[in-house]
């Protein structure tokens, strides 16, 4: 056998090996829908396996976003109050109805990879916090992660092409990555119609229900047109859900927001990793 | 002739090739990561990689530039070491990406929707210098391939390798910055782009003295450079042991304690033992790389699944394999006529390089490329601070930074040796140029169409605010046809073809009473149409309600 | 110097080439339904608006088809004499509930709202505008696809220089969830 001979005999096998690992995946694909049960079991294995709590520094309330272009009328957020909450978890479940989170697959269970927007970090929710001075942001080489002049730290999923470095770069581990397939494997199902599934490959993260802000919003702006919008009334699909009113959801920016209510009552917190970014979602405890 | 290492390539390709492909279809999921290791062996390789590429421009740039001798066939090798570790280290960090057909993304040019990168972000810097290195050391290896025999690519070595020297140390410092802006601790600190450029030339130098092997070769100076490096490399890791308290001993051992033993001198002559510590000088690097990436992982082999190390394999195989393959294939013009291998001798340094005497030619030549490079650079800058469309993202000038030394080696490189390449060029590679321009403009067309968005499946509801029906705005869609808009008749319609309807005024409202007018709109009357089922009742008063507004109006 | 031509003229096709083929592509056209329907009979000649049959797209996100009810408000009475009326009539008698439907044109991930859209001033007409003699059509705007390039142009006031609407939102944030 000569070199040309041999060399294309392994090219060859080469491609033929290539393939071969490439149909080792398409075999086992099986589309059925998970039930409401199956996502009510993930949140309680996920609860069960609650990951170290923060440090928390006090910090001062949130005020207008420091970046040229940001609103001065609205700048939404979330106050977890640690007094009320008693961790059980269904802030989670209320989370992944609204978007449509899907359920992760067994090999990510079992290395404590969860889809979940929300997680139970020393008994009590945590979430993306929307720094105002987003780390994630500033490496996102395709700008799909940017901020709104509201204050929301968005995804646009179309434009993200997985390059993880946004996770990599977050502080507290908010972002969760689509390692699978989530529709073709069986594990998503469609709660809400409102809100896009996200494709394998893509990064996602808690939004603070950009969908009902953003309804709201058009809604209001076509019945008012010239009035200002506050976001009076909207809430997150968590707070909503929250049966000891833990979560509340508002806007930083409006004093008659229930948001700034309850956080002039009480003293704030973020955790240490992110006290320094400017957050938008905060704990509270302890009266003031 | 090097039949032996391409049947090894082969052989590492070929077992490689499995976990390649299930990287590729499988995405991240396939290698190791965990809850703090997003990026995994693909970046790992990437930097390992990219740092060997920088062996051949360091000994054939950096030397050629500085002066020192070096014979052309070793940095021929060299040089085509870089290429080949090019082409291994760019299929990394597209085999990382989640959705790989995506990759055009990170470039920073607009396309047809007004999407820009991301220009704070250091992968674009990464993504756009390493694109720079590849071009620009694929020229600088075809000018000296040609070089041998005419006179005019001759002179432009020289001038080139000024503008790769400053490049390669950028982009090596570039890559420290994915890691070093990062919030991982593990990750942080300045020295990194230090760090990482020593660590580069320290592998890109073991690695040529083990091309230089398969050659039967040897060239002490090299080896002496390694040596010293291993030092170097030895005060970095103290450096990091001292901040961080951590260090791999693995690591430590291979790269700092093994190269020691070049003191002695029957090892120092034994060429075997030198590939050995060459060889355990790329794996400490190595190792060192995957101990980076995987912050969370201290312990290697727990980590380390088949897929990690068969695209350890397939990187090691595809690079054997290219490397000789091209080797056999340059095998005339690669070693000329000269058949004296390693360092030339006192006689031809002197000869070879009178290094202030060609100074001022060679910056005569380097002008006006430089000059050009440097607007373009500079309306570049201009050009992508003004394109930003939202003040949220808005750039400053610090962010292009990182950009502009690859612009302007881009642009300077190009003119610098268009002309003399024009007319070296012969019928068909001039046809080679026309489609490469074609293939340029087809990508570019792509990209800056970005691909069409699929329509929605399904009905996409929005929550309509529950409150919001105002009564003006169900007059205007189901009464103004007939009855105006203010409430005076739509003439064109009513006139033509129905009769005229009752006019609108208080009294007659009064009269009739909100009751029975609420009754006649939810079921009908004579030419009155029955609303009953798309209106509640409610809507049915706000729209009497409206009714008196527009009669008080109309007086 | 001829192969520098060649070469710049490839680049230039190979771009327009592509640009062609990966550009926004055209909707599928939907046939109207059986019933035969003539914007230009319904609309401003006989002092109709839009909101009339298309009863969402003053206030609400979407603008929606009309059903055979709001057909039948006008159309219960012979309304002229010319030849067809008897066969449109019986058409209209036979067909379903909803005689019209609607496909989608945006993708799941775009968010629109025709109300807020007409409480800035902007007309139907300024995006569903048909060519000169065409009837409306689902999916065109001036006989070009809807790209998201137009709404951006729009937004950013690049388009409508003669209407004096207000710049518009340009974040990602704004359209796309």
């Amino acid at each position: 056998m000569d070199r040309r001979e041999f060399i294309k005999a392994c090219s060859v096998v080469l491609l033929m090996q290539a393939f071969a690992g490439c149909r080792r995946v398409t075999l086992d694909t099986s589309s059925s829908m998970p039930s409401l049960e199956d996502f009510v079991n993930e949140v309680k294995m996920a609860a069960s396996r609650s990951k170290p709590g923060f440090d928390l520094v006090q910090i001062p309330m949130p005020s207008a976003l420091k970046q040229s272009g940001a609103s001065p009328l609205n700048r939404f957020g979330m106050a977890i109050d640690l007094d009320a909450c008693n961790g059980c978890g269904k802030c989670i479940l209320a989370c992944m109805q609204e978007n449509n989170i899907p359920l992760s697959s067994k090999e990510r269970r079992a290395a404590g990879q969860f889809m979940h927007w929300i997680e139970m970090r020393g008994g009590t929710p945590s979430m993306c916090f929307h720094c105002g001075d987003a780390p994630c942001e500033k490496v996102c080489p395709t700008g799909a992660a940017t901020h709104t002049p509201d204050g929301l730290s968005t995804m646009m999923y179309k434009r993200c092409t997985g390059s993880r470095f946004c996770g990599a770069n977050c502080p507290v581990g908010a972002r969760k990555f689509n390692y699978d397939d989530a529709v073709k494997e069986g594990l998503s199902r469609r709660f809400n119609s409102e809100v896009p599934l996200r494709s394998k490959g893509v990064m996602e993260k808690c939004s603070l229900c950009l969908q009902r802000l953003q309804d709201h919003k058009y809604s209001h702006m076509a019945q008012f047109p010239g009035n200002e919008w506050r976001g009076t009334g909207v809430e997150t699909a968590c707070a909503g859900a929250c049966p000891k009113h833990a979560i509340i959801f508002g806007n930083w920016l409006d004093p008659a927001s229930p948001l700034v209510k309850a956080a002039k009552r009480k003293n704030i917190y973020a955790p240490a990793e992110v006290a320094a970014l400017d957050p938008s979602v905060v704990y509270l405890r302890g009266n003031r | 002739m090097y039949r032996i290492p391409i049947c090894i390539g082969m052989v590492l390709l070929l077992l490689g090739a499995a976990a390649f492909g299930v990287s590729l279809w499988d995405g991240p999921a396939a290698w190791h990561t965990d809850m703090r290791t997003l990026w995994g062996t693909p970046i790992a390789l990437f930097v390992l990689w990219i740092g060997l590429a920088h062996a051949g421009t360091l000994i054939s740039a950096i030397f050629l530039a500085l002066g020192f001798p070096l014979d052309r066939r070793t940095s021929m090798i060299a040089e085509l070491s870089t290429l080949c570790s090019l082409v291994v280290a760019a299929m990394f960090p597209l085999l990382h990406l989640g959705i790989i057909e995506n990759f055009y993304m990170v470039v920073p040019f607009l396309d047809a929707r007004g999407n820009f990168a991301n220009m704070r972000s250091p992968l674009v810097w990464d993504c756009c210098s390493i694109a720079v290195y590849a071009i620009a050391s694929s020229i600088f290896f075809v000018t000296h391939l040609l070089s041998e025999k005419r006179e005019s690519l001759k002179k432009m070595v020289r001038p080139m390798s000024w503008l790769l020297f400053p490049l390669v140390l950028w982009v090596h410092t570039v890559v420290s910055l994915d890691f070093a802006v990062t919030f991982v601790p593990e990750w942080r600190g300045a020295f990194f782009p230090l760090y990482f450029i020593c660590g580069a030339i320290y592998s890109g130098l073991a690695l040529v003295i083990i091309l230089l092997m398969a050659e039967h070769c040897r060239v002490r100076l090299l080896e002496k450079l390694m040596l010293a490096l291993s030092w170097v490399m030895a005060a970095f890791w103290l450096w990091e042991f001292m901040l961080k308290g951590t260090f791999s001993f693995e690591v430590v051992f291979l790269g700092a304690i093994v190269p020691q033993l070049l003191w002695l001198r029957p090892i120092r002559d034994n060429s075997f033992v030198i590939m050995l510590v060459a060889v355990s000088a790329i794996l400490s690097l190595g190792l060192e790389r995957y101990v980076l990436v995987t912050p969370s992982e201290y312990n290697v082999a727990n980590a380390f699944g088949w897929v990690d190390m068969g695209l350890v394999v397939f990187s090691l195989g595809l690079f054997v394999t290219l490397f000789f393959m091209l080797r056999v294939r340059l095998r005339k013009p690669l070693e000329g006529d000269d058949v004296v291998m390693g360092e030339l001798s006192v006689q031809d340094e002197e000869s070879a390089s009178p290094v202030k005497g060609e100074l001022s030619n060679n910056f005569h030549l380097l002008r006006l490329p430089l000059l050009v490079g440097f607007l373009a650079m500079l309306l570049y800058v201009l050009w992508a601070v003004s394109v930003f469309p939202d003040p949220m993202t808005s750039l400053s000038v610090a962010n292009i930074v990182p950009l502009c030394l690859p612009l302007l080696v881009l642009v300077a490189m190009v003119v610098l040796c268009a002309r003399p390449f024009w007319l070296v060029l012969n019928r068909r590679t001039k046809y080679a140029f026309v489609a490469l321009m074609g293939v340029a403009g087809v990508l570019a067309g792509m990209f800056w169409a970005g691909g069409s968005s699929v329509a929605a499946p399904g009905a996409v509801s929005v929550q309509e605010l529950a409150t919001f029906k105002p009564a003006e705005k169900v007059w205007e869609a189901r009464c103004a046809s007939c009855h105006g808009k203010d409430g005076l008749f739509n003439e064109k319609f009513v006139r033509e073809f129905y009769p005229v309807p009752q006019k609108l005024s208080l009294e007659r409202l009064d009269s009739l009473g909100t009751d029975s007018l609420v009754s006649v709109i939810m079921h009908g009357r004579i030419n009155m149409n029955a609303y009953g089922d798309r209106l509640t009742e409610e809507d049915a008063r706000g729209l009497v309600l409206y009714m008196r507004l527009l009669a008080g109006e109309g007086r | 110097m001829k192969y520098l031509v060649a070469g710049f003229l490839a680049l230039l096709c190979g771009f327009f080439l592509a640009d062609l083929v990966f550009r926004q592509k055209m909707p599928e056209l939907q046939p109207m339904a059986q019933i035969p329907f003539d914007h230009s009979l319904h609309g401003d000649s006989i002092g109709l608006d839009c909101s009339h049959c298309h009863g969402g797209s003053h206030f609400q996100s979407r603008a929606h088809m009309p059903s055979k009810k709001d057909c039948l408000d006008c159309h219960r009475l012979p309304l002229t004499e010319k030849p067809g009326i008897e066969k449109l009539d019986s058409l209209l008698a036979l067909s379903g509930e909803f005689p019209w439907n609607h496909k989608n044109i945006l993708p799941e991930h775009v968010v629109f709202h025709h109300g807020l859209h007409y409480a800035a001033g902007v007309q139907c007409s300024d995006c569903h505008r048909p060519l000169d003699g065409a009837d409306y059509r689902g999916g065109l705007a001036r006989g070009k696809p809807y790209s998201m390039q137009m709404c951006v142009d729009c937004h950013a006031r690049k388009t409508f220089g003669e209407k004096d609407f207000k710049p518009a939102a340009v974040y990602c944030g704004a359209c796309h969830r």
